[in-house]
């Protein structure tokens, strides 16, 4: 009798009274004048990455404009499948999966560069990246930035105006960069999913190069509230190759985004993106 | 201020301790209380080979070199205990084998005073309820994986048969804690029944734990469960706790044994990743979180007589994730221990596909027979067959070997090993490129004592497949120079390799490669030192029936271990 009402004890002890729970509203809609930057660390030979990139899209289409999304295949399971007709790594992603890290395996999502798990600089749940989208929007807004583009059809050159309006200062010591990358879009190439090898695969927002250093190109300026500045970037679009569709610059997009770069701190401000053609 | 003052006491030890280290020999006074300890370490230099795909992370690229360290000291007085670890990671690829992890500290700490009926413990706590099903605190280091509890724990002996336990923390992780508040408690005590010439004795136990999500998870929780767009996959409101149950038992009589443990998790929200979730677009992808209770059996039938011996093992397992924070993945949070349910094998080609636990479907068999055959024969055979509750098989292996102990100086063992992986589930592959890989492996292992300080062992595996990367052959030889030196040479060949292998990168995919160990261990009392020149190829890594890929490995590889 007695072990039974030491038993007893001990389930009461834990189940004192019910709890109140806590609803799940439907989500809302975010107004927010930042645009987040979203890099996703992806990969050709990566069976799960197709779902990071389904809940990517949704995402998109829930904060359309207030998202920048950049598809980065660096290294891990970014090799070609034996179907794949196209390699997507080149060594600067590689610099840039690595400086992402950590994370703990692919698919994985750094949103505005900021640590919010202890041992994942880029999160590797996709079903968290929603509450750090939102997070950042509703985030502490200092920059405006906003880009213009023209394309030189017979040069393949794009060059590149990006318009910074700060609505708080920056000083030097915050070492503020501006990184511009080059994606493609619409690519069909082969792609892993969890149960085979998709031949047929729409690959969108594929990082492809740099028009600054991979890791940003210092702005060398103070920036002071609501005095507009304006950096210039060119970028020459590589021909393809024969018989490839790639380096299409219909497809083809710039992304730029202004971040810190200080006591390993390498916070995003603000993500701005353009299509080369309109 | 508990912890300030543990702090300040650990350090103190630390300080102490460096005496006594320098010291030829630690002493023991009959009322000075003893001291002792343990230290291992590892350091590790990086040889970057691409043709094993030893690349590629920070190790191998530019900083060469990793080390791992930890240092354990106690110190019992009386009816005190105090205890500290102090932990060492210099670019270490333990934590994540693909990264780099750099921090040093205090790792553990723990006071324990015995008042009587009444004994308590502050700091870091190791324990488990059960066999570990509903809570397991503890510590694998091949897989820097440490789930100690920070908090205290009291522990009431109500008569000499029945203890009751009751304890409350936070979950450790590396140098921090998880924000979750933990509580649990047991009752357990022992019965005899039966004669006193023929007892049947019963050790039953009853546990409980409970878990307090924080804020920070219930709102990542929120914002996650709030993108689920299809009726039917949402879920309206979460609980900040849930709540496990187990019960156990323990019968002996006579040459039986039969542990039986049934365990219940109530409602709670945790990440399937075979329930799949419809997007905006209509496309299902899997992933996603679902609220479901959890129920795990567990049982355990053992016989012994002189020539023979027989255990049964069976479990079954639905639902049964149980996180400190349920946002985490892989190893990272997980408060509770559900068995392994296949052998753990020890030799290299045996032990290459070792499958992980599954905490939402999986039931599983293993039955393992020890005879002796003849006075100079022994034998074993090993039977373990693991499915989803669906019935999809996910695991399968017979095991069998036969051990000839000639005479006092030659002893051979051999037998043979036929598995079923599959690979997809356990590693994550796509399913329609990746069949279950199927194995037949034989081996053989030798011991020859020249002398009474003088021994060769020599061990021979074939693995055949035609799956993952093909077939291998592993040969090692080991010369014994007792009471001081080990010497290895071992070499890991891919005899027949898979040249269609989509999993594998295309730099590496169909590749013979040679994988050679080679090194010597040093003893001397208490203190062993190893040095090793080691090639590893691409494989899972179990350690206590926790599983993780690992990358492969090129490099040497230098241990020290030491008790004192």
């Amino acid at each position: 009798m007695k072990p039974f009402l030491y038993i007893m004890t001990l389930v009461f002890f834990f189940i004192s009274c019910k709890e109140v729970l806590v609803p799940v509203p439907e989500q809302g809609e975010t107004i927010s004048p930042r645009v987040v930057l979203l890099e996703e660390l992806t990969g050709v030979s990566c069976p799960n990455c197709p779902t990071g990139t389904e809940k990517i899209k949704e995402l998109k289409n829930t904060y359309g404009d207030n998202l920048v999304v950049v598809a980065i295949h660096g290294d891990f399971l970014s090799w070609p499948t034996p179907e794949s007709k196209y390699d997507f790594r080149f060594p600067e992603a590689k610099q840039l999966e690595n400086y992402l890290k950590p994370w703990l395996g692919k698919p994985a999502a750094s949103v505005n560069r900021i640590q919010h798990v202890e041992d994942e600089l880029s999160v590797s749940n996709p079903q968290l990246w929603n509450g750090y989208v939102k997070d950042e929007l509703e985030s502490e807004h200092r920059v405006n930035l906003d880009l213009d583009l023209e394309y030189n059809e017979d040069t393949r050159e794009v060059s590149i105006k990006a318009i910074v309006l700060p609505v708080s200062d920056f000083g030097l010591e915050e070492e503020v960069r501006m990184t511009v990358m080059v994606l493609e879009s619409e690519i069909e190439d082969a792609q892993e999913d969890p149960t085979s090898i998709i031949e047929e695969y729409t690959h969108d927002h594929v990082l492809r190069d740099f028009a600054t250093d991979w890791n940003g190109k210092p702005l060398n300026v103070e920036l002071f509230d609501n005095v507009e500045k304006t950096f210039t970037y060119s970028y020459t679009i590589p021909m393809p190759e024969e018989g490839e569709t790639l380096w299409n610059p219909a497809h083809m997009e710039i992304v730029a985004f202004l971040h810190s770069n200080i006591n390993g701190e390498k916070t995003v401000f603000q993500a701005a993106e353009a299509k080369i053609i309109e | 201020m508990l912890g300030k003052i543990l702090s300040k006491l650990c350090t103190a030890i630390l300080f102490f301790s460096c005496f006594f280290v320098s010291a030829p020999s630690f002493t023991f006074a009959q009322d000075g209380g003893s001291f002792f300890g343990a230290f291992n370490s590892n350091a590790n230099f990086f040889i970057r080979d691409e043709n094993i795909g030893a690349v590629d992370i920070p190790q191998y690229d530019n900083q060469k070199f990793g080390a791992d360290a930890w240092l354990n000291l106690n110190y019992n007085y009386k009816k005190v205990k105090v205890g500290m670890r102090y932990d060492l990671f210099n670019n270490s690829n333990l934590f994540d084998p693909n990264g780099s992890y750099t921090d040093q500290g205090i790792g553990m700490y723990f006071a324990e005073l015995d008042l009587g009926k009444l004994d308590l413990r502050v700091g870091h706590i190791y324990d488990q309820i059960g066999s570990g099903i509903i809570f397991r605190a503890y510590e694998l280091r091949p897989l820097l994986f440490d789930n100690a509890l920070f908090g205290a724990r009291l522990r009431y002996r109500i008569n000499d048969n029945w203890t009751i336990k009751g304890f409350t923390g936070k979950q450790k992780f590396l140098f921090d804690t998880f924000d979750a508040v933990i509580k649990g408690g047991s009752v357990d005590g022992y019965v005899q029944l039966g004669s006193e010439e023929n007892p049947i004795n019963l050790i039953p136990g009853f546990g409980v734990v409970s878990r307090t999500n924080s804020d920070e998870t219930i709102q990542k929780l929120v914002s996650a469960l709030q993108s689920y767009i299809e009726p039917s996959e949402r879920i309206e409101a979460i609980a900040f706790n849930n709540y496990l149950f187990s019960a156990y038992n323990t019968l002996t009589y006579g040459n039986f044994s039969w542990y039986a443990e049934a365990a219940y998790k109530s409602p709670d929200v945790f990440l399937d990743p075979f329930a799949t979730v419809t997007t905006f677009t209509g496309a299902k992808v899997p992933g996603r979180y679902v609220r479901e209770s959890g129920t795990v059996l567990y049982t355990t039938f053992s016989y012994a007589v002189k020539k023979i011996g027989i255990t049964i093992e069976a479990k079954r397992t639905e639902h049964f994730n149980f996180r400190t924070d349920q946002t985490l993945l892989l190893t990272r949070g997980i408060v509770n221990f559900l068995p392994p349910m296949m052998r753990q094998n020890t030799y290299r080609l045996t032990s290459r596909y070792s499958p992980a636990t599954q905490d939402v479907s999986e039931q599983a068999i293993q039955v393992d027979l020890r005879y002796n055959l003849a006075k100079k024969l022994s034998g074993l055979t090993n039977f373990s067959y693991i499915e989803t509750l669906e019935g999809e098989t996910l695991y399968r292996e017979i095991y069998s070997q036969l051990q000839y102990k000639y005479n006092r100086k030659l002893k051979m063992t051999a037998g043979v090993q036929l598995q079923r992986y599959n690979q997809a589930i356990y590693e994550g592959k796509p399913a329609n490129v990746t069949p279950d890989v199927q194995t037949i492996t034989p081996f053989m292992d030798v011991l020859y004592k020249f002398t009474r300080k003088k021994s060769l062992r020599v061990e021979a595996q074939y693995m055949s497949t035609e799956q993952d990367y093909g077939s291998w052959v592993f040969a090692l030889a080991e010369l014994g120079l007792a009471p001081h030196w080990q010497f290895e040479v071992s070499g890991m060949y891919n005899v027949i390799p898979n040249t269609d292998n989509p999993n594998i990168a295309a730099e590496v995919r169909g590749k013979q490669i040679f994988y050679p160990t080679f090194g010597g261990v040093y003893s001397e009392g208490a203190n062993r030192y190893s040095l090793r020149y080691v090639k590893q190829v691409e494989g899972v890594v179990c350690s206590g029936g926790v599983c993780r890929l690992e990358p492969a490995f090129s490099g040497v590889k230098f241990e020290v271990t030491s008790t004192f």
